[in-house]
């Protein structure tokens, strides 16, 4: 070999590690936008499991990855001020928690790739066109559909079979959400013997006001829809729905483990993991339409045994039987 | 190995110049021959055997792989298989011939437990024996009890009944995840079913569970080619068909024909290929069908990780080939050093043999071919040696002649040179031209020499002694055969005499103790036929001239011969330019006459009309004033009878006496006006009285006489030397005796007036004298008119002949003189008249009179 090839090589070698170097580059940006406050007891959950989950994926935050968290605190204009922060920011992918998050996002940017997670309904609420082929710069997770709401009520009759009447309890504003969860209760609520509608709450206040009056008349019971108004005041529905012996079903787990009666819910941390690998693909350059919505397959009933003796219910033992974790 | 340092001794040997071809075409060295046979013999033996082996080993552990790939795909669908069994399993637990006879509560709860423990199951329903749903648990809506459905014409329940378990068709729910309807059969007579939606999402978990090497994967199609499963859910979701891809297609299409949704498809799985996989990267794959739901299930993995084996062959082959290439070039090297060491003592021999060493020999003792080479070698040299030194003494002789040539043809460009460069000076062409032919004819000395009578003189020499030229010139060789120089001349051809003492011929011992010369060369210069010369060489030892020398002492001579023309030639040029210049001059001087009397022409015709207008009224008034005075003398005659006073009388004779005078003058100065205008006429006219032949010099004399008897007339005190200087040869003229005569007394007169002037300036210290000469020119007879006057200066003599021009005060000329003089000698006579002059010094008029000029000049003004 001549001399000068072994310089060239000797020369490409030396390019290489420059090269390989600047692959990794400078890093790559992660915008998180949750509805939750941080006091809330999944929002701590869903940040960690993202970011070991992109840890375990190759992204550790800090070297080639920066993220950003916000929490809107199910606040309109703190939503739609951390949707521009974080934008601001340039991500290459932002993670966007609910229905209120992915709208948030769906409104500020069309370019920016969004992976949301505990959407329902994704079709419905026009965040992508089709659950298999996503045509905008949105993808991601829906954990329930709107005829959720009978295996709600359904869990409700069993813990208190003496339910007559039930108010779900959901912020309004989102028109499409609110008109599917009504239509859904008033279709499947009658066959199960119980009187339901669905009521819009925004603040606190609605709450109390939606609770006291649903506790005025006996045998009634609450359905507790997934929100981000609902996750955020989940302790006031709790303490109310114990003060006024209000048997309720939540959507999310948190909140039973929290004092909550039951859920039926699926695992937010599986959500959190799924987001992670789609983030992942993402960042390594997989478009949006190659990654189809994915809808939970797994669901699981809890139970708070002490709430249902506080207010004065007996868990049948086939209900416990077929409850999937019980809080004692 | 250093290449091309050996060159083919035997190129060496034959070649003239070894080295221009060698560099032309490379030549390769007989060691890396010998090292490329080896190694390439070597390297074809391996070569074959290791691609024998990696052929064999490549099928092999090809097949090997695929094999492999095979069981893995076989293993895969047995896992995926497993899975339906387990899901038909668990639903088994709910088919027992009892079941339907246990509360709906604990059957409720039994759909619930299935629920949990198989979590790919979404729904479960229980069908009673008349099709009619009693049951069905759900995890995504409410559990419905008796809602009494009838199933009894679906599949579900038909084909459940009939065949014990049914797997219903794939379907997706919300057009992404993949179902599959799975129907058990109860136990028992009249049984019920139990029918459960079985999410094939959950598949994944056992595909991503099977391994199939480090990157490869499996994956499941329907039998129409809609993927379930795939580690990339988002695929399986996004409702891929992979029908269309080769190996699926293949996969499907089996030669027995399309199969059937839910028919067992005929299995063919020993199909096993290398495909690409969707991203276009080859992949080894292979499948196994899972006979009771029709489906395929695919394993494949890179070609490059399934065929790792393979490639640690191929480059444990080429590792081999490479280790036995490197020995056999040891080898071919070691060996070819080996047998080349002598071959390059052969080819440094034949080198040293190349560049002249001819005393090289070679010793080699390998008791092989290469030692008779090397002796066969040694044995040519010697032979080239000998053939060599015979060659030298040849080019020897031969480069002496060619030098001697150079020599002489050297010289005899030199002389050539010489005779260019000096063409018409004769002498030195000639000094060098026996100088050359003397050196380079091998003589010591030689000569030229030029006939002149029957003598031959000496013109030019080299090497003669002064005693053999004064011998020679007063005793010229002569043209006889008694002299060598004078032979070639009597007999016109080249003389070699080898030794004169020898010749019978040669007499003159006299010139051969002066010359003491033995061999003689001499060679005749010759023009048109005619010896002028011979050119004469010898030396004084006795001996042959060559051929060559002879030859070339001719070329001398004809060279000499050449210079000789030339030189006359350039002679006869010179004269004759001589005589152009001659004729040119002449010319001039005609034209210049011809100018000047074309000037007086036209001015004398002019003059004669004036004058011939003015001379009438001039009669008339020089008549009548004549006529006038006498009338006065008549007046006078007449008042002398008459009575008058004397008082009167006296001033009547003073009147009339001044009238008289008055009319003296008037008459007077009209003759000399009509002189004037006789001279303008005379001045215009042709020629007037007749011309006859005339002796110059009586001429000439009587002219002069003329003028100075008219001078001392007109001024007593006048006195000049006459000097006559008349050519007796001088003879007749034809001319026009009264008009020259005219123009001799005009230029007379104005000597005189010079010379009177010039007398007057110096205030008698000067004696003027006037010299009249005459010369017999033969065609013509110059007249020269010379006077020691005041001479003319240049303005002056420029003009001088211009008709009415005078340099005298107003009154004492006419300004015609010169003017007529002019126009009598030029256009009369066809002379000519010029002046040469010094101011303060002398002026001097010659004429020069054609004999026959007034006959010339007539037919000229007659023509």
């Amino acid at each position: 070999m001549r001399r000068r090839e072994i310089l060239a090589l000797l020369g490409a070698a030396a390019a290489w590690p420059a090269s390989s170097r600047a692959q990794n580059g400078p890093a790559r940006r992660l915008g998180v936008l949750l509805v939750y406050g941080e006091e809330h007891p999944d929002a701590p959950l869903m940040v960690r499991t993202l970011k070991e989950s992109l840890q375990r994926l190759g992204w550790t935050e800090g070297q080639n990855l920066a993220v950003d968290v916000r929490y809107a605190r199910a606040q309109p204009e703190l939503v739609r001020r951390y949707t521009d922060e974080i934008l601001a920011q340039t991500p290459d992918v932002v993670f966007a928690q609910g229905v209120v998050g992915a709208a948030a996002m769906q409104r500020a940017t069309s370019t920016v790739p969004v992976v949301f997670v505990q959407v329902q309904d994704p079709v419905g609420g026009g965040f992508v066109s089709s659950l298999s082929r996503p045509a905008a710069n949105l993808t991601g997770f829906t954990n329930f559909e709107y005829s959720f709401v009978g295996k709600w009520l359904q869990l409700l009759k069993e813990l208190s079979p003496n339910t007559t009447r039930a108010l779900a309890i959901i912020n309004p504003d989102n028109q499409a959400r609110f008109a599917g969860y009504s239509a859904a209760l008033e279709k499947i609520a009658p066959a199960l013997g119980i009187q339901a509608s669905a009521g819009g709450v925004h603040d606190a206040s609605d709450i109390e006001r939606a609770l006291a009056s649903l506790a005025e008349t006996p045998n009634g019971g609450l359905l507790v829809l997934p929100d981000a108004t609902t996750g955020l005041h989940g302790k006031l529905i709790i303490e109310l729905a114990a003060k006024l012996r209000l048997p309720a079903v939540f959507a999310y787990s948190a909140q039973v483990r929290t004092g909550g009666l039951a859920a039926y819910t699926n695992s937010v941390a599986e959500d959190a993991q799924r987001a992670a690998g789609y983030i992942d693909r993402l960042l390594r350059g997989a478009k949006v339409s190659d990654l189809p919505v994915q809808a939970s397959e797994r669901f699981e009933t809890v139970i708070n045994i002490n709430t249902a003796t506080a207010i004065g219910l007996t868990i049948s033992p086939s209900l416990l039987a077929s409850a999937d974790e019980v809080i004692e | 190995m250093t290449a091309g340092a050996i060159a083919s001794p035997v190129l060496a040997v034959t070649d003239r110049n070894p080295r221009a071809p060698s560099r032309a075409r490379r030549r390769m060295p007989l060691a890396l021959k010998l090292g490329i046979a080896l190694v390439g013999l070597v390297t074809l033996v391996l070569l074959v055997n290791g691609a024998v082996n990696l052929w064999l080993n490549y099928e092999e552990a090809k097949r090997a792989a695929v094999s492999v790939q095979q069981e893995k795909a076989q293993a895969a669908a047995e896992r995926v298989d497993g899975f339906l069994s387990d899901v038909e399993n668990q639903i088994g637990w709910t088919t027992r011939a009892e079941w339907r006879r246990v509360p709906l509560e604990q059957q409720r709860y039994d759909f619930i437990r299935l629920l949990r423990q198989a979590p790919a199951v979404t729904e479960v329903s229980y069908i009673d024996a008349a099709g009619k749903e009693q049951l069905k648990v759900s995890r995504l809506e409410p559990d419905m009890v008796g809602s009494g459905k009838d199933f009894s014409a679906e599949p579900r329940f038909k084909q459940a009944v009939a065949e014990k378990v049914w797997f219903g068709p794939v379907y997706f729910r919300r057009g992404s995840e993949p179902y599959i309807t799975v129907a058990v059969a109860h136990a028992g007579r009249n049984p019920g079913v139990t029918a459960a939606e079985v999410n094939l999402k959950l598949v994944w978990d056992v595909i991503t569970a099977i391994k199939v090497g480090e990157k490869g994967f499996a994956f499941v199609v329907t039998s129409a080619g809609r993927l379930i499963a795939h580690p990339d859910l988002s695929l399986v979701l996004r409702d891929t068909d992979l029908s269309r891809v080769p190996q699926v297609a293949t996969a499907l299409a089996p030669p027995g024909g399309r199969l059937s949704a839910g028919a067992a498809p005929v299995a063919t799985s020993s199909a096993s290929e290398i495909a690409n996989d969707l991203a276009g990267n080859p992949v080894l794959t292979a499948h196994a069908p899972i006979g009771r739901v029709g489906w395929l299930v695919f394993v494949q993995s890179p070609v490059s990780e399934a065929l790792a084996p393979v490639y640690r062959s191929l480059i444990q082959t080429a590792a081999l080939l490479g280790l036995g290439l490197f020995l056999a070039t040891v080898a071919g090297t070691f060996l070819s050093r080996r047998m080349v060491v002598p071959i390059r003592r052969l080819q440094e021999g034949a080198e040293r043999l190349g560049s002249g060493d001819l005393s090289q020999r070679i010793a080699i003792r390998t008791g092989d071919e290469i030692e008779t080479l090397a002796d066969r070698f040694n044995l040519m040299a010697g032979r080239i040696q000998e053939s060599y030194e015979t060659l030298e003494g040849k080019v020897e002789e031969r480069t002496r002649e060619l030098s001697e040539t150079l020599q002489q043809q050297t010289a005899t460009a030199d002389v050539l040179k010489v005779i260019s460069r000096s063409a018409f000076d004769l002498h030195t062409v000639l000094d060098t031209l026996i100088e050359s032919a003397v050196r380079l004819g091998g003589a010591n000395r030689g000569g030229i020499h030029f006939v002149d009578g029957s003598v031959l003189r000496l013109q030019s020499h080299f090497g003669f002694s002064p005693e053999h030229v004064e011998r020679l010139r007063e005793k010229p060789a002569a043209i006889s055969m008694d002299t060598v120089t004078g032979r070639p001349a009597l007999l016109r051809r080249a003389v070699h005499v080898a030794d004169v003492l020898a010749d019978p011929d040669f007499r003159n011992s006299e010139m051969m103790k002066v010359g003491d010369f033995r061999a003689f060369l001499g060679v005749p210069l010759m023009r048109e036929d005619t010896v002028f010369g011979v050119l004469g060489m010898d030396r004084p030892e006795p001996g042959e001239f060559t051929p060559r020398q002879i030859e070339l002492v001719q070329t001398f001579a004809d060279q000499a011969v050449i210079a000789i023309e030339n030189a006359r030639l350039f002679e006869q040029v010179q004269a004759r330019t001589a005589e152009l210049q001659q004729s040119l001059d002449d010319l001039r001087k005609a034209q210049d006459r011809l100018v000047q009397s074309e000037k007086l022409a036209s001015l004398g015709q002019l003059t004669a009309g004036i004058a011939h207008e003015i001379k009438n009224p001039l009669n008339f008034v020089n008549n009548f004033s004549s006529l006038s005075a006498d009338l006065i003398d008549e007046l006078r005659e007449v008042l002398e009878p008459a009575g008058l006073d004397d008082k009167t009388r006296d001033e009547v004779d003073d009147l009339t006496g001044m009238l008289k005078g008055n009319l003296e003058k008037v008459v007077q100065h009209g003759k000399r006006a009509d002189s004037i205008v006789k001279n303008m006429l005379l001045h215009s006219r042709e020629g007037s009285g007749d011309h006859r032949p005339v002796d110059v010099n009586a001429l000439v004399e009587e002219s002069m006489n003329l003028a100075y008897h008219g001078a001392r007339a007109e001024k007593p005190g006048f006195n000049v030397t006459l000097v006559r200087e008349l050519d007796p040869a001088a003879g007749e003229v034809d001319l026009y005796p009264q008009e020259i005569t005219r123009v001799l007394l005009n230029l007379f007169s104005n000597g005189f007036y010079a010379a009177t002037q010039r007398k007057a300036a110096m205030d008698g210290a000067f004696e003027p004298t006037m010299t009249a000469a005459t010369r017999n020119l033969g065609d013509t007879v110059e007249i020269r008119i010379r006077d020691n006057g005041t001479g003319i200066p240049d303005d002056v003599k420029a003009k001088m002949f211009n008709p009415f021009f005078t340099t005298k005060p107003p009154g004492e000329g006419t300004g015609l003189g010169l003017s007529l003089s002019h126009d009598i000698i030029v256009k009369q006579h066809c002379g000519s008249i010029e002046v040469a002059t010094e101011p303060g010094a002398f002026t001097e008029f010659t004429i020069v009179l054609p004999r026959g000029g007034v006959s010339q000049a007539t037919k000229k003004s007659g023509s």
